[in-house]
């Protein structure tokens, strides 16, 4: 409740203020910035068009809250852009590769891996091959699912199949071995598999390589094998027969 | 952007008040000044409707209230007496003009949101649950603001 005291102070305060009012000055420069501030946003959105190359009148400046919404959108779509483009080239690094076949009937193949097990790309020794190889579609196919497809696809050749593995991975490479001779011996083929023997118990001829054809390596066979098949290593003509190391140099 | 006359209608309705505020908020009548126009400016580019007339008044005061507080963060501000705030006196009153500048320099001692409650009350006739809804303040603190500035007002007085 107000006393008399405070209607007498109301008042008071009512005819101080009674001079402050709005003026027509202060109206009319009022209404001169609105009109001011609505020529310069229309500057502004035109100037963001004719930037934009978009149409006139067609950019309209973003709210504060909208920009940063439109920031962080465009920050998650880099950063997915660059996870992308990354996993894309890190999923097609090749860190091991398979070369299968039978160099002297020109049908080795060969699978570059990646450090997943999976086939990246395929390479066959003669055009027509290459054909019937992309035919399978090994391409992004797991490696003992591309050996399974490849073995019984009779693309390799005969009986005798040589293999040479390849990885900067001893661990890899070792089950990329296994399941190259796996899939081989499975197929009815035998041969060599990085030097070692496989898919040779019918034939009792342990130590010596299976090769008829002296030093037929698949790139450099010298042929100076000892036993009575000459090798048929893919890089070196492994002649004794034994089972030899990956990358073994030794001739 | 909002048509001329419905700012104009604006101003009209709410205009003195705004200044009112902006004027018992800043002390200095060209810095309320640059704040009443700040204050149509953004109430000219608002898009949105407004629910009722309530919450255009109330969304003006706040917006003025806002403008105010970013003037006085601006320390560039200088900050003239509230007597220098009002038009120049006209010599043919100068009893009256005295009386005014005393009580305009008193209201100067109050807070700010005392004396935003008291202008409101006593200059512009709001009530306290309107001024409430315009400082977004409960109607006791309104009611506070309003009994402890006059309050303080008159013991201002008193002393001088």
């Amino acid at each position: 409740m107000t006393d008399r005291a405070d209607e007498h102070l109301d008042k008071e305060l009512a005819a101080a203020f009674s001079d402050i009012r709005v003026s027509e000055q202060l109206k009319a420069q009022t209404m001169e910035r609105i009109h001011a501030s609505a020529v310069k946003s229309g500057q502004e959105s035109e100037t963001a068009a004719r930037a934009s190359g978009s149409p006139r009148g067609a950019v309209f400046p973003l709210p504060k809250h909208r920009k940063r919404f439109a920031f962080g959108i465009a920050a998650a779509v880099l950063v997915f852009a660059l996870l992308g483009v990354g996993g894309h080239a890190f999923y097609n690094t090749e860190t091991a590769y398979a070369q299968i076949g039978e160099s002297s009937k020109q049908t080795v193949i060969t699978l570059r891996i990646n450090r997943f097990d999976r086939v990246i790309s395929t390479q066959a020794t003669r055009g027509e091959l290459q054909d019937e190889v992309d035919a399978l579609n090994l391409k992004h196919m797991d490696y003992a699912s591309a050996m399974e497809t490849l073995a019984a696809s009779g693309l390799l050749g005969g009986e005798n199949v040589d293999a040479e593995v390849n990885s900067d991975d001893t661990a890899q490479e070792s089950d990329l071995v296994s399941i190259t001779t796996n899939c081989l011996e499975g197929a009815g083929h035998s041969g060599t598999c990085n030097g070692a023997e496989y898919g040779m118990h019918g034939h009792g001829t342990s130590g010596a390589g299976n090769g008829s054809e002296a030093g037929e390596g698949m790139h450099d066979g010298s042929g100076a094998g000892s036993g009575s098949g000459a090798g048929q290593g893919m890089h070196h003509g492994h002649g004794s027969g034994g089972v030899h190391g990956n990358h073994s140099e030794d001739e | 952007m909002r048509s001329d006359a419905d700012i104009e209608d604006a101003i009209a309705s709410y205009g003195d008040a705004v200044l009112h505020v902006c004027v018992a908020r800043l002390s200095n009548r060209h810095d309320a000044e640059d704040a009443f126009q700040d204050t149509f400016v953004r109430y000219a580019n608002r898009k949105e409707a407004f629910a009722d007339e309530d919450h255009r008044r109330a969304w003006l005061l706040r917006v003025a209230m806002n403008r105010c507080k970013d003037i006085q963060r601006a320390a560039h501000s200088s900050t003239i007496p509230m007597r220098e705030a009002t038009d120049a006196p006209s010599p043919s009153c100068g009893g009256e003009i005295a009386e005014r500048d005393v009580l305009l320099k008193a209201l100067d001692r109050l807070s700010e949101e005392q004396r935003t409650a008291l202008v409101l009350s006593a200059v512009d006739g709001y009530s306290v649950p309107e001024i409430a809804q315009m400082m977004g303040k409960r109607q006791n603190t309104v009611y506070s603001y309003i009994t402890r500035g006059r309050r303080k007002l008159k013991k201002v007085l008193e002393h001088d």
